[in-house]
Formats: structure tokens, sequence, C-alpha cells
């Protein structure tokens, strides 16, 4: 019994001694509720960082409070993105519930990182599972001597990384010192790290991690050398794309002769072997070749590419137009990529086609769609689904020919017109506001009308107003 | 003009997370005309709201308590109308101009019910005073005989020893708390039911069940003596007994006007009920107050009181040792936000009405001393900052004294965010297993609601 208690216990008349024992326990509990002391000299947290930049004025800041109460429109990420081109910050108080959205949202985070200021980052540190921020391309964290020694893979290969971004060379170096003694999963993953900065002067160690034992290993070489510009590597992959493909005897087509085997050289460089190749498999070997050897070998061929896609081909055009397209999306060659959207064929697939959308720059990308899809009659339901690949937000142009285009082939869309709509919604520029209020309320008596269709006008609306906000 | 709220306060106003969207996609000018507000007598806020028939919803909200009206068909309230009106006029989207004629109406009709309601208030007052005396002891005495069989079944608790109660279950409690139900001391009976979350509430229950069970035989034993007791403290043991004072009777005691920074609040739910638990502090009086509403299961709750608002009120305050409960009784005037930021008030009054945390638990040792069963108290505390030791979570001062949060609180991340390691003020709810943050203000400059 503490000493300022004993008078008022003893005062506790002592009849029954259960009775006795409540009374004297609620004496004590509310003096000890009372007499609660603060804890002493605790250690003051870590403080944040100063911001540079200024926060996102409160309209804005209560709009995303808004969106990621029970956001089911996805707008977070345009929202975050008008505050990265403004240079302005989230609201700091929201960062937890991004940082859980990021979790899931990988597409997120690279916004995240900018849109959250220092803050974000200090606040990631302190929870595991905000990790992914301090791998974020543009934020890289700072390369850490003891997560290379002693670290598991994931923290090694974050170090790697890091020290490729800073000096490329001395990654190679840290990675070729203990590349003996690495473990052939740990040789694979720890390799991937070296497209960080990847130039020519990483070709003599690629060449020998195409020896390894571990095929893994040297599939990843085989790949990152066929991105190395005047690697040898390539310049291999040149001369056999040019046994493979060659103008006829009068000049008119191209005929083409997959290999007829994998040979050691050719295994070497990447290539899976079969005992009995069928036809597939050489075609497949053919897509590879001609997807890993620099576009400019085609120049011999004919004067531009176009020209060499018009040719008619003897043998193997599907491969070989997909393995031009493989070249064009590593190469990031946009006069390729339009060309091979130019003469677009039946047997292009739909993601090869995304793909070349998005080597191109956004304004070619935007103007290619457009005309694409403009016109009188029913739209191509194939180019309409190519929108899904032209992010937002598309121009003013693609935007209307968007419109147009979906409210003359209604009727052929089927449910396609709620996906649709969905995107139009989210990707329109706001400039067309109007537009969009007018084709919603066009659909209101429609029988092809549905809620997205109907919602497009006021999610445009909305999005309008969420961006005035940031004025 | 009365001051413009605050998209977050508007928000906080909605019944649930899909009005509050749909809200949010009607507050845009397009569907809304005829919009205006007025300052007036009452400050008020309307327009029209192109909805899916042919005329346009009438919707209007007056922003002295706030009420609201609006002629569509839903159940919910505010609806999604007045809440899109709400925030179109947050966003600085609705003019001034003059109340047309179907507001100034409502406004009218409104407070003609509001003299009515008094004038029956003072009309009933000696009714049948005989009666009621009779059935008042009558239940008096029923109560006696169910809170002396309580005090039995308390010692015989501690009789057989608490380590049975782990494996008891909620029948054990349960069949207790029923018959005082049929006593008619309900609010006995809620505590005998809060005995049985106790058992399971982690490292340590035996000694939180033990003081629970002393706090009531301090109830049943206060109850025998009431006669002796003081008058206030005679009523606060009523009141936890569960007899409650007749809210016109509380509306006629002496009224205390000041200006309340509502501090923040919290939702609970008890059986099928929603409690909503708004906590206030004077600014003048510095008195503590606490304004309770009840909802039944999924409908709104009442939200006149917004979090980080100065309210200009009557407070009439429940009696009681230590009182604290209180009813709004008459406004003056809309409500105010505070404005952060240079020049703004919001740091100047977050000082004048906030403590420490040593000033803080004297203040709660004081109330401890006149009403012991108290289960929370409000702090508002000018500078702290949210840490995380081995322990759990702490508030800490920049002196270095700091205070644990509630074991059953989640993570502060929020806070940790928004003070970045810098202390602001915190409102929160103080209990005997530690703090419920409700509202932040971090830096002392922005609201951030916990």
């Amino acid at each position: 019994v503490p000493a300022g208690l004993s008078g008022v216990v003893q005062a506790i008349s002592a009849g029954d001694p259960a009775v006795a024992l409540l009374d004297s326990a609620a004496a004590a509990t509310v003096y000890r509720r009372a007499g609660v002391v603060a804890l002493r000299d605790v250690e003051l947290p870590e403080v944040a960082p100063v911001e540079e930049l200024p926060l996102a004025p409160p309209a804005a800041g209560s709009r995303l409070s808004g969106l990621l109460g029970s956001d089911p429109t996805g707008l977070v990420v345009e929202w975050l993105g008008l505050a990265v081109e403004r240079g302005v910050l989230a609201p700091p108080e929201l960062l937890p519930s991004l940082l859980e959205l990021g979790r899931r949202q990988t597409e997120l985070r690279p916004l995240l990182a900018k849109a959250g200021g220092r803050r974000v980052r200090w606040l990631a540190a302190q929870q595991p599972d905000w990790g992914y921020l301090g791998r974020e391309g543009g934020v890289s964290a700072a390369p850490d001597p003891e997560a290379w020694e002693l670290g598991d893979l994931g923290l090694r290969l974050d170090h790697l990384r890091a020290v490729r971004a800073g000096d490329p060379a001395a990654g190679r170096e840290l990675l070729a010192g203990t590349w003996a003694s690495e473990g052939p999963a740990e040789r694979a993953t720890l390799l991937d790290a070296m497209e960080v900065g990847l130039s020519l002067a990483d070709e003599g160690f690629l060449e020998g991690a195409l020896d390894d034992r571990r095929k893994e290993v040297r599939e990843i070489a085989a790949e990152l050398l066929a991105r190395v510009e005047g690697s040898a590597y390539s310049g291999r992959m040149a001369l056999r794309a040019l046994e493979c493909v060659r103008v006829s005897a009068d000049g008119k087509a191209l005929e083409v002769t997959p290999p007829g085997a994998v040979d050691a050289s050719l295994r070497r460089d990447g290539l899976r072997g079969a005992s009995t190749p069928t036809p597939a498999d050489r075609l497949g070997w053919l897509e590879m070749i001609v997807g890993r050897a620099p576009l400019r070998t085609w120049a011999s061929l004919a004067p531009s590419p176009v020209d060499f896609l018009r040719k008619p081909v003897h043998g193997g055009r599907p491969a070989l137009r997909a393995g031009l397209a493989a070249a064009a999306a590593t190469q990031r060659d946009s006069g390729w990529a339009l060309a091979l959207l130019a003469t677009s064929a039946e047997t292009d697939s739909h993601p090869m086609a995304a793909a070349l959308l998005g080597v191109l720059p956004a304004a070619r990308r935007n103007s290619w769609l457009a005309g694409e899809l403009s016109g009188r009659g029913k739209p191509d339901p194939q180019v309409l689904g190519l929108l899904e690949s032209c992010p937002g937000p598309w121009s003013v142009e693609l935007g209307r020919v968007a419109l147009d285009a979906v409210r003359r082939g209604r009727r052929g869309l089927g449910w396609r017109i709620h996906s649709l709509c969905g995107l139009i919604a989210r990707r329109l520029p706001v400039e067309l506001v109007r537009e969009a209020e007018e084709f919603s309320a066009q659909f209101l008596d429609d029988e092809y009308g549905g809620r997205a269709v109907i919602e497009v006008g006021s999610m445009v609306a909305f999005r309008k107003r969420m961006q005035e906000e940031f004025a | 003009m009365p001051d413009r709220w605050s998209a977050e306060q508007v928000r906080a106003l909605a019944p649930d997370a899909s009005s509050r969207n749909a809200a949010a996609k009607l507050a845009v000018p397009a569907p809304w005309s005829d919009t205006g507000c007025t300052e007036g007598s009452v400050p008020v806020l309307w327009g029209l709201c192109a909805g899916s028939g042919k005329s346009p919803y009438q919707t209007c909200v007056d922003l002295s308590e706030p009420a609201y009206r609006c002629s569509c068909p839903s159940r919910k309230f505010p609806c999604k109308h007045a809440l899109a009106l709400l925030l179109l006029w947050s966003g600085g989207g609705v003019a001034e101009g003059a109340a047309p004629g179907w507001v100034s109406e409502w406004l009218s009709s409104r407070s003609q019910r509001k003299e009515r309601a008094e004038a029956r208030r003072e009309a009933s007052g000696p009714a049948d005073a005989r009666a009621a005396e009779r059935r008042a002891a009558q239940r008096a005495d029923r109560i006696a005989g169910g809170l002396d069989e309580l005090d039995r079944w308390l010692a015989d608790q501690v009789r057989h020893g608490l380590a049975a109660a782990e494996t008891a279950g909620y029948q054990h409690w349960d069949g207790t708390a029923a018959r005082l139900v049929d006593a008619q001391a309900p609010g006995a009976a809620a505590a005998v039911k809060r005995l049985g979350s106790t058992v399971g509430s982690g490292a340590g229950w035996a000694r939180r069940l033990l003081s629970e069970l002393a706090l009531l035989r301090l109830l049943t034993s206060g109850y025998q003596r009431l006669d002796t007791l003081p008058a206030s403290l005679a009523d606060t043991v009523r009141s936890r007994v569960g007899l409650t004072v007749p809210q016109e009777q509380v509306l006629s005691s002496p009224p205390v006007r000041d200006r309340w920074l509502v501090l923040g609040l919290r939702d609970e739910q008890e059986d099928q009920l929603t409690v909503r638990r708004v906590w206030l502090r004077g600014l003048t009086s510095r008195r503590p107050a606490l304004v309770l509403s009840f909802a039944a299961f999924n409908q709104p709750l009442s939200a006149d009181l917004v979090p980080g608002t100065l309210v200009d009120a009557d407070l009439h305050f429940y009696p009681g040792s230590q009182p604290l409960r209180a009813l709004a009784g008459v406004r003056h005037g809309a409500p105010e936000l505070l404005v952060g930021g240079p020049g703004g008030e919001l740091s100047a009054i977050l000082a004048s009405a906030a403590g420490d945390i040593e000033t803080e638990l004297e203040g709660y040792a004081s109330a401890l001393a006149a009403e012991p069963w108290l289960e929370a108290w409000p702090f508002l505390l000018a500078s702290v900052s949210p840490v995380c030791l081995g322990s759990g979570w702490h508030l800490v001062q920049p002196d270095g004294l700091a205070l644990p949060l509630h074991p059953g609180v989640a993570e502060p991340w929020a806070l940790v965010a928004a003070c970045g390691g810098r202390p602001g003020a915190v409102a929160a709810e103080w209990t005997p297993r530690g703090l419920r943050p409700l509202t932040g203000w971090p830096s002392s400059e922005r609201l951030v609601l916990l």
C-alpha cells in the first residue's frame, strides 16, 4: 500500500475481507490514475529535412484526401502527376496512405518519390513495408558498402545499382571482384544491375559471362550485349541476320531463310537449340537474330525502313516483322517503329503494336493514332484498342478523334464501349470538357449508353476542376 | 459572409464514404443553378441542383448549426446535394445574394418549430408531479435491490479469484448485466458488460479487471450512502448508475456561454448504436465539455460540431461533481474556422487554450478527485510529436516528457508524417491506458483529423 493511501485503507471497515479488498483496490486505482507521471528524458524523434518545394494549394490538397478516401476513380496518379509538373508537394499527412497505395500500384511510385518531397523518404525509411520507395529510380538510394558485404541479395542488388548509377566502371569492378565466388542464382540476379549505365566498356565482362555455366546468366549477358551499340555481339548478329534475309534475284522481294540448326556459337550467343527443330523453332531463331541485330544492318538492302517493309517477303514475314519490332523497341528507334506501324499487317500482335507505340515520342504517338482513327467509317477495333497504350492526357486532336470514333463505332463495340469510355474519361485532355459533356448527354437516351458512357462528361469536368485547384 | 469551411471539414459531415464520393462528383458548377449565400440573421447557403427528374432539387443549408434541407428523396442526412453545395461554397464557387422565397420560408418554419418546442417545454412543467414521484420511488427501490445484488456478486468475484474470469466467457458478465438492466440500472449494466472485454485486453488484464471491479464496488457503496453524499456527487453516482436527467431539465439549467474550440470527435460502436463523442474546450472558461450524440447502426450521426472550428454557444451541463457532458443550447453566430499561417489567429488560440503534459495531467487529477469513474478526459497538448519507443508509440514534448498512446489505437502514421519530427498541437482523449489522438495541428498551423 502506497504511503499516501495507508490512512484511507486503515479507515476501510474490516468486515468482509473480499469487500475490504475491493474498497482498498478502488482507493489504490484512483490514487494511481490521478498520480500518473509522464516518462522523462525521452529521446526526440529525428527531424525531417526542410522542403524546398511548396505544398500544393489547400483546395488541391483536400481533393487528394478525398481521392484517397475510397478512390474508385484511379485519379491519384493524375493528381501526383499534376503536382510533379507544377513542382508542389502532397500534404504530408496523406503520405502514409499514398505509401500504402504504392505497395500495390507500382506506377505511382516514381511520382510519389517526387511529389512526396523529402518528407516521404524520411517517412518511408521508418516502415519496412515502404522500403520500395528508397529503390525508386531518380531517387536512387545512396550506396551502402556494408550492405554489399553483409546484406541479403536484395540489399546487395540495391547497392550495386546505386554504385553503377554513380560510376559504372566502379560497379563493374565491384561485381567482377566477387564474380567467381558468387553462386549461380546470385550471378543471375546481380548481373541484371549492369543495365544501369550500360556501355561498350562493359563488353569484355559481359562476353566473359556468355561462357557461364548457368543458362540464365548467359541469356542475361546476351540480352545486355545486344543493347550495347557497336558491340561485337551485335556485329555477329548482324552478319547472321544478313545470311537469313536476302534480296531476291530480281531485287524486288526479300527471301527469308531461318537457320537450320543452332551451332555452338549461336548457343553461346543466347539461342536455345532443339535436337529436331520444327519450322516454328526455326522461325523463333530468326525472330531472335533479327531482334538483336542493329537496325542499320538493313540499310544495305533498302533505302528506308518503309521501302524495306513494303517489299514482298518469301517465307516468314510475321517472324521478320516481330523481330524488327523487338529491335525497334530495344533500340528505341522511332523511325522504324513508325514505319512498322504504318505498314501494319494482319499478323502483327497487339502487344507488338503497343510496344511500337511506346517507342514513339508522345506527340508522334498521339498524331499517328489520331490519323488512324479519324475518318467516316467504322473505326478498326484493333486500333481503338491501341488507345490503351497511349498514356494520357491525350492531345486535343486525339481526344476529339477518339470521342468521334466511339460515337461512330458504338454499335459494333458491345461491352467494350465501357472500358473505352472509362479510358476516355481519364485520358481526355480537360480542354475538351464541353465536348465530353455533349458526348455523354447524347448517350443519355441511347440504348448503347451505360454508366461509364454517361460519366465521361462528369469525370472530365471533375478532372478539370482538379487541375484548376493547382492554380 | 460567414467564414468558409475547408473541404475537409465539409467532408467530415458526410454520413458515409459513398455520400462523400457522390458529393465530390456533384461539387462542380454544371448541375447547379441559382446558388447563393447570405449572412442575414441566420447565415444560409442555397442552390438548385439538376437531378434525373424534371425539376431540380432545392438544397439549402443553415450554416449556424448546421442544418440541412433538400427536396431530394434521399434518406441520408446530410444528402449528397447538401454536401456538394457546401463543397462548392468551400471552394469559393457560391456568390453572395438575397435568399429566394423558398429559403426564407424554410428558415421561418424552422424558427417557428423551435418556438413551439420551447413553449411545450415550458408548459409541461408540473403536469402530474405526484405520479412521477411515485414512479421515481419505485425505480429507486428496484435499483437499490439490483445494486445490492451486484455488491454481493462483486465480492464473490474476488472470493473465487480472478483467474476463473479468464475462461468464463461473455455469459459470465452478460447474465449479471442483464439483471442490472431489469433493475433499471443501465449504466451499471454497461460497466459490467465492459468487464468482459477487460479480460481479453492483453498483459496486465487481471490488474485492470480488479480496478474495474473495485470502481463498481465504489459505485454500489456510493449508491448505498446516497443520502450522505454532497448533492453534486450524488448526481454523479445517479448518472453512473444509469438514472438519466431529461434533456429539458438540462437545457433549463443556467447556460455556460463561451467560445468553444471543437477539439475532435470519436465514434464508437456500442451494441446496435453508434456513439459520437465530441470534445470541446472553452477559450475563456477553459472548461472541458463532451457532447454525445447517438445513431442507430448505419444511420448518420449529428455533424453540427466540426473539429477545428470555434463555436460561440451556450452549453448546458449535466449535473455532477465534475460536469463534463453537455448539451448545446443557443448559438451566437456561425462557427468560425480558425485560419493558420501568418496573420491567422490559430496559433494564438492554440497557445492560450492548450497546456503541456504536466498541466494537463494536473487537470485530469483534479477531475478524477471529483469523479473517480472518469473513463476519458480531453487533453490539448500545445507542443508534442509522436515517437516510437520500445514500449510503443508516445507523444513527446521538446523537454523530453512523454505520454504513451493507448495500446488499442492504430499506429499514428498520419500524425508522424504531418509533424515530420517537429512538435505541434495535438488534441487527444486521455484514458488510464494512454492517449487516443483526435486532431493534430502540425507546426500549429494546419488541421489534420486523425
